[in-house]
């Protein structure tokens, strides 16, 4: 057998799953306890803050009518994921058997979530767990990284999630351990209108190394779900960690996201690339935080709106180490009557000197009737620093299609090879198992012009 | 059939509003290379940019007939497939889309056959060599972070695969160095045949060392003020174009 076949056994092994979703939380009643009581005292935010000044944000309020939580009816425990109940879950399989990723979860709102690793990711070290689960051999790592950056005092809608969610996914690499391949979780939202509370923990040890791809989608294209997801990604001193987030879910759907990344230690490096493509209404809020020293830390972004789609999307690059190095590129194309908001914060604090801040965001607008906005905002404390941020928000440059109309291609051609060039340093990044899937994501929209 | 390729009928081009070229008359046949010479500002980038039906120059009067048929009601890219090329000045950058794609693209437009595009790689890589183009051209972003150079060679390496029957080079020997203005030469001379029409724009006398032009015209300020043959871009070379401004013409005349 080849190292990178699946050993079924192994993988039963490793994929048990708690008797039922909803008894693992007994671990961290105190931590969810306490983000209740704060998701209930603090009134909503403010929106004359610019943060939320394009976004209702009481669509947002938990609205299911009970608190106690989810759907309350119990939910089978480890039941099998048949076939076919989710195609993107059977390509993943299938990269995962042909060793392409190292695991895959599957993290079936209504059903179970399930884990599976390649017995190569085993031996390597790495660990990925329900967090249920988690609890039993890494107390210790939870409660150094669990709801510390994004939990009950980080907002009123992180700390809904941190009240409700449900099993989350812990993805650990101890130190010294490097995965090569990457690590897919996908997230299919629930086939009834309720919420969702998606929770994930990436912790990344010191030297070592992860690539995560983490897929929001829904169960269906008719039904209006609603989405309240929360990720921390910790890195600690000379880790390498990225983290691919694509959301994907269907034209009714609601959903908000705060993602935080913490470089800890001192050399760590992080990517996040944020493709959005699905929702109705998608608020996010991505973030690094450059704690260690001689840290990097390169973000992307890359929207594609249609219909009347609304993207309130916002960053964060927080240097508190010297001698760190960000940048940013968030790309945006908006067609029909879509709206995409774009808020990117560089705060550089006092006496955190040598730091190099880049960050560019470039909004492609296809039609009339299409809508961009672009906040940059630089809070500067110290003097010894290297910043540049810019954005440009308007239609397709004529003198393009012309170049192109000029060497007999036909303008429709033309305008979808120019749009696809806008976005392709973006889809380049993407790790190989995602990339055709993106792509086509792309091509259906340009296919409508 | 005409035995012109190219019929320019008295044509007058505006730009915002502003009459630039002030009727031209030019007439290419087959296998002859004329040259188009002038200053800056003389019009005769203008007159190539509306051939090709570039937005912002319109042509207000006259006709263009590409071997006999006016192209003036056609899309630029229609244009290009009825056999008219513009070897630009100032080349587009179109980041994000490779040179390689472009090129496919560009050839797949005429023609449309998936059969016929399986020797791409093979044309591609042959044409990279007579320009002494590096192979890892063809996936870089089109005109991105190009030199004045790298973007003239591309220009001639678009006409070299697109094969037109008439190739309007506006300005193809600025910013070139002495050995890449003999390898682009080359690249033009290779193009040149009994079959196809060129107009080479140019300001100096320099790249006729290498290309051959079977005739010569001189623009000033929108219109041809004197048409010969090739002692004519000497002349200018050592008396400059004072010497050919319509009035001082008629008195040396």
């Amino acid at each position: 057998m080849s190292d990178t076949t699946i050993d079924t056994a192994l993988l039963k092994q490793v994929t048990q799953l708690p008797e039922s979703r909803n008894k693992q939380q007994d671990s961290f009643a105190e931590l969810q306890n306490n983000a209740r009581a704060k998701y209930k005292a603090e009134g909503l935010p403010d929106r004359t803050l610019h943060l939320w000044r394009y976004t209702d944000p009481s669509q947002f309020l938990y609205s299911d009518g009970s608190e106690s939580h989810q759907n309350g009816s119990a939910i089978p425990a480890n039941a099998p994921i048949a076939s076919g109940v989710s195609p993107a879950y059977d390509t993943a399989l299938e990269q995962l058997n042909a060793g392409e990723l190292s695991a895959v979860a599957l993290d079936n709102a209504d059903v179970s979530l399930r884990i599976e690793l390649t017995p190569v990711a085993i031996k390597a070290g790495l660990v990925a767990l329900p967090l249920s689960l988690a609890g039993a051999d890494y107390s210790d790592i939870l409660k150094r990284h669990l709801a510390t950056e994004v939990g009950a005092d980080f907002g009123k809608f992180e700390a809904l999630n941190t009240t409700l969610w449900e099993d989350g996914i812990f993805i650990y690499a101890p130190d010294n351990v490097r995965i090569e391949e990457p690590i897919h979780l996908l997230r299919r939202g629930s086939a009834s209108s309720r919420w969702t509370f998606p929770r994930t923990l990436i912790v990344v040890g010191e030297n070592s190394k992860l690539t995560v791809v983490d897929e929001y989608y829904s169960a269906n294209e008719t039904v209006a779900g609603k989405s309240n997801a929360v990720v921390e990604v910790f890195g600690h001193a000379n880790s390498e960690v990225e983290y691919f987030v694509l959301q994907r879910n269907n034209a009714k759907t609601l959903s908000h996201y705060t993602e935080r990344t913490i470089l800890v230690g001192d050399t760590s490096k992080s990517m996040l690339v944020a493709a959005s493509f699905g929702s109705k209404t998608h608020k996010a809020n991505l973030g690094t935080i450059m704690q260690g020293r001689q840290t990097k830390s390169l973000q992307y972004g890359l929207v594609f709106g249609s219909d009347k789609q609304s993207f309130d999307h916002h960053t964060e690059h927080i240097n508190r180490g010297a001698n760190g190095y960000s940048d940013l590129d968030f790309k945006v194309v908006l067609k029909d009557k879509a709206h995409s908001t774009y808020t990117g914060l560089i705060r550089v604090d006092e006496n955190i000197k040598n730091c190099e801040a880049y960050q560019s965001n470039r909004n492609l607008l296809l039609n009339r009737g299409t809508k961009a906005e672009s906040i940059p905002e630089l809070e500067i404390l110290c003097d010894e620093v290297v910043c540049t941020h810019g954005a440009t928000v308007g239609p397709i440059d004529e003198m393009q299609v012309f170049y192109l109309l000029s060497r007999g291609i036909p303008r429709t051609d033309a305008v979808r090879m120019i749009v696809r060039g806008h976005v392709e340093p973006t889809l380049k990044i993407l790790p190989e198992s995602l990339q055709p899937r993106v792509r086509s994501y792309v091509d259906e929209r340009l296919a409508t012009l | 059939m005409s035995n012109y390729i190219l019929q320019i009928k008295d044509v007058h081009v505006e730009v915002e509003g502003k009459e630039v070229v002030k009727g031209v008359t030019l007439d290419i046949g087959k296998g002859e290379v004329h040259a188009l010479m002038g200053k800056n500002g003389s019009g005769k980038s203008s007159l190539s940019n509306a051939i090709m039906g570039h937005p912002s120059y319109s042509i207000t009067s006259g006709d263009v007939l590409l071997d006999g048929v006016s192209v003036l009601e056609m899309d630029p890219n229609e244009r290009s497939l009825a056999g008219l090329f513009l070897a630009f000045q100032y080349p587009q950058a179109v980041p994000g889309v490779t040179v390689a794609n472009f090129l496919r693209s560009a050839l797949m437009a005429r023609r449309n056959d998936d059969k016929a595009m399986r020797t791409f790689r093979k044309e591609l890589y042959a044409a990279m060599d007579a320009l002494e183009v590096d192979h890892e051209f063809g996936g870089r972003y089109l005109n991105d972070g190009f030199s004045g150079g790298e973007k003239k060679r591309l220009e001639i390496l678009q006409l070299s695969m697109l094969k037109p029957t008439m190739a309007l080079l506006d300005e193809t020997d600025s910013g070139l160095d002495i050995d890449a203005l003999k390898i682009v030469s080359e690249g033009i001379n290779n193009y040149c045949s009994a079959e196809n029409g060129i107009l080479l724009v140019t300001h100096y006398q320099r790249i006729l060392d290498y290309v051959k032009p079977t005739k010569v015209h001189v623009m000033i300020d929108g219109k041809i003020v004197k048409t010969g043959g090739p002692e004519i871009a000497l002349e200018l070379e050592k008396s400059g174009y004072e010497s050919f401004q319509p009035e001082l013409a008629e008195v040396s005349g």
